[in-house]
């Protein structure tokens, strides 16, 4: 099973349809997930001189490039794995840039890291959910004896 | 004889302590090995044991990046169904992102108790200025 538990089918076809919104992307990003520009522009710098944007192409490096069949939207086996590596490399380089020098995200919630997660589960009874990659909070992750008490909350 | 046979054994003793000594130290470094093994496992173990507390951001990642109706409302669902799961089982957590990923297009959306709310356009990861 990759996917939600049985009981939670109906509920999550509800969130699909009826609690489900959409909203201008400008105005969703630039309140919910703010970022200065000036930061922006150092975090795509910082990209290009690392060689992970390809300024040429204009395509993040090691990214999959879509085939023909892809490009046609024809029905194909995929394999979503190979955009995991990639992602998670350039989404790290990113969160290390942004937490070492930008130094502004780190304050309220600790370090963090993205992992790749498709072939595991989040720790529980009895879910087996498998996202392809998780954003999570890095002091628990490599320090499980930690005091849940000292890891504070921002959500 | 007898003395002779006492000195034999003893003789005997000795050479099973000197044979002794170096098998108590292989051994050691034996265990001392496989504790080492032993504790590298459990660390990994345990760097792969992710708490729901941890999770900030889930990503569903589809190659396809097929723009199909269908297929964009399966890759949604999937995705909800892992919001929901992270809220179903954090009750102290009042909300999570979660992003949708294919090889070009992104959305951001945003699940909390009241429901879903995402971009209405995907975004161009590859756009710079996106």
């Amino acid at each position: 099973m990759n996917g939600p538990m049985e009981g939670d089918l109906d509920s999550v076809e509800q969130d699909s349809t009826l609690h489900y919104r959409v909203t201008e992307t400008k105005q969703f990003l630039d309140r919910l997930l703010p970022a200065d520009i000036r930061i922006v522009t150092a975090i795509l710098q910082f990209m290009k001189d690392e060689n992970l944007y390809d300024s040429q192409t204009q395509r993040w490096s090691g990214f999959p490039v879509p085939t023909h069949q892809e490009n046609g939207f024809e029905k194909m086996k995929s394999n979503d794995s190979s955009l995991y590596g990639p992602f998670c490399a350039i989404a790290e380089a990113i969160r290390g840039f942004a937490e070492t020098r930008a130094r502004l995200s780190i304050s309220e919630m600790g370090t963090t890291k993205w992992i790749k997660y498709h072939s595991k589960s989040p720790r529980s009874t009895n879910s087996q959910l498998r996202p392809g990659a998780l954003f999570t909070l890095q002091a628990i992750a490599e320090h499980m004896g930690l005091n849940v008490s000292q890891v504070r909350k921002w959500f | 004889m007898r003395r002779g046979g006492q000195e034999e054994a003893g003789e005997e003793d000795e050479d099973e302590e000197q044979v002794e000594g170096p098998m108590d130290e292989k051994d050691t470094l034996v265990h001392t090995f496989a504790f080492i093994l032993l504790n590298q496992l459990i660390s990994l173990l345990q760097l792969q044991r992710i708490w729901w507390l941890q999770v900030v951001a889930a990503v569903e990642m589809n190659r396809t990046g097929s723009q199909d109706r269908l297929d964009v409302v399966k890759q949604l669902k999937q995705l909800f169904g892992y919001l929901r799961q992270i809220l179903h089982r954090q009750l102290d957590r009042r909300f999570i992102f979660g992003l949708t990923l294919g090889l070009d297009m992104m959305t951001v959306w945003l699940h909390d108790r009241s429901g879903v709310i995402g971009t209405k356009t995907a975004i161009d990861i590859h756009k710079v200025g996106e």
